[in-house]
């Protein structure tokens, strides 16, 4: 108990202190820079703190987080049926699989654009653009986990009688568990990265569209305090809610002694 | 005899199709039974059939041309992987088999297979021995009418696979089914079992029975020596 606590101290100390040398490295790039261009930490931090007074900061970072989250659970829904039933059906597998590729190299700015175009500048069409993009990984990623399924399991529950919803709940789903995690993680990295491209093309709120207000002013204290402001709600995101949810997903696997 | 529920297995052919198109013809006429309380041991050389002949009893492959009738009720199967559900625990997989309706004491099951104590404990932390009595518990748990054993006992040291082999037997006699196992070892088949299936090399056919008719509590290690040479004689090369 008390190594496992030191040692977490120390890594929490570590953390702090690769805080400390970045601010540091950045403050005194900075001093030899026009500030205009490259402000230093002091300055973007005080506009990041004018923002979080005035309150425009959690307007623009909800709405944002809004689109994050809906494009997260569509893509995440979608995506891991569409997964699931392609790793599972090699026929029909065969027939889809190449558009899974197909829309796999599609780049995202051209979904964007043609649901901007075909379904105009509306939430929906941002947000289905952005879970459009997300969905073919998150195919992909299930098909092979449906794929890894063990049939002795199957078997094993087909036996005792174990019924649709209770094999889909105590038999599949946990072995599909590591693939949804897998998909997640990477799910959030790539979305709220497209969700800030939707919001700069057509929509008038979030963090996208600050940023490319920000840029016709070139004001770059104000992209760097959004990115930062960003950033940190995602880390938060990931130590808060993905790693505890990992932690507890997984602790059948620790009890290996 | 013909009223009583029993288990009737009649596999007149089964075929497998191998990857390159080829037809590999698995079992050539299996055909025995097993009555209630019965306990039937099917002994043959590896490759000749009998997890073949299991999986079909258990109707996990239905693409074959015979009959099986089971007596009503449910079915259980120990199969030769625990097959326990690794990220539940074994109070849980047990709990999972058993449905809504059964009501098996599954309290002194546990402790009968020397399992008390162990019910909040995941697979993973069991040896093989204990996952493998983890299985067996699962298995009369559900009060089955019908119990299918692959070859429980592989992989185990001698005095573990003799003390489950006892276990097994102890339970058995207090909660009797029809019940068939598979096994290659023949004097563990002549401990168990009250009749043995002899089954040739593929295609698998049925080459006799050996009664074994002395009671369980007879079968000392000496008789089940000599019991094992006879079967021996009458099959050589088993």
């Amino acid at each position: 108990m008390a190594i496992e606590a030191s040692s977490r101290f120390r890594e929490f100390a570590y953390l702090v202190g690769s805080a400390a040398l970045l601010l540091g490295v950045w403050h005194v790039a900075a001093s030899f820079a026009d500030p205009r261009i490259f402000p230093g930490p002091a300055s973007v931090f005080d506009y990041l703190w004018e923002l979080i007074a005035s309150g425009e900061l959690w307007q623009d970072l909800g709405a944002t987080l809004a689109r994050v989250a809906a494009s997260f659970v569509i893509a995440m829904l979608v995506g891991s049926v569409i997964g699931v039933a392609l790793g599972m059906n090699g026929g029909l597998d065969r027939l889809f699989g190449p558009w899974v590729v197909l829309f796999l190299n599609l780049p995202a700015l051209v979904v964007i654009v043609l649901a901007y175009i075909w379904f105009g500048l509306s939430e929906a069409a941002a947000i289905g653009a952005v879970a459009f993009t997300k969905i073919p990984n998150v195919v992909v990623t299930l098909r092979e986990g449906a794929r890894a399924l063990d049939p002795s399991y199957s078997e094993m529950a087909a036996m005792f009688r174990f019924g649709r919803w209770k094999t889909l709940r105590h038999v599949i789903a946990p072995q599909l568990q590591p693939y949804v995690a897998a998909a997640a993680r990477s799910g959030v990295a790539l979305i709220w990265k497209i969700v800030l491209v939707v919001e700069l093309l057509g929509r008038s709120s979030g963090v996208g569209f600050q940023i490319y207000t920000s840029f016709q002013f070139f004001d770059v204290r104000a992209i760097i305090a959004w990115s930062l402001a960003f950033v940190a709600v995602m880390m938060a995101i990931e130590l808060l809610a993905v790693q505890p949810y990992e932690r507890s997903a997984t602790r059948w696997r620790r009890s290996n002694v | 005899m013909s009223d009583a529920p029993r288990l009737n297995v009649d596999i007149r052919h089964k075929v497998f199709r191998t990857a390159d198109g080829g037809r590999l013809e698995a079992i050539d006429g299996v055909k025995f039974d097993v009555a209630q309380s019965e306990f039937v041991c099917l002994v043959g050389p590896s490759g000749s059939g009998k997890t073949t002949t299991l999986r079909i009893v258990l109707g996990l492959d239905e693409d074959f041309d015979g009959v099986i009738e089971r007596p009503p009720g449910r079915m259980a199967a120990v199969f030769q992987e625990p097959r326990l559900l690794p990220w539940r625990t074994v109070g849980d997989n047990i709990d999972m088999a058993l449905g809504e309706s059964d009501g098996a004491d599954i309290l002194a099951l546990l402790a009968d297979l020397g399992l008390a104590d162990m019910e909040a404990m995941y697979p993973g932390e069991l040896s093989l021995g204990m996952a493998r009595r983890v299985a067996i518990a699962r298995a009369f748990a559900v009060q089955p009418s019908l119990l299918v054993l692959d070859e429980p006992f592989v992989s185990l040291d001698d005095a573990t696979a003799v003390r489950m082999r006892r276990l097994l037997i102890d339970v058995w006699q207090s909660r009797p089914n029809c019940a068939l196992m598979v096994t290659h070892n023949l004097a563990e088949a002549v401990e168990l079992a009250n009749r043995i299936v002899v089954i040739s090399d593929r295609p698998g056919h049925v080459r006799g029975t050996f009664e074994v008719g002395l009671p369980r509590a007879e079968r000392s290690p000496d008789a089940i020596a000599e019991l094992t040479r006879e079967l021996q004689a009458r099959f050589p090369s088993t």
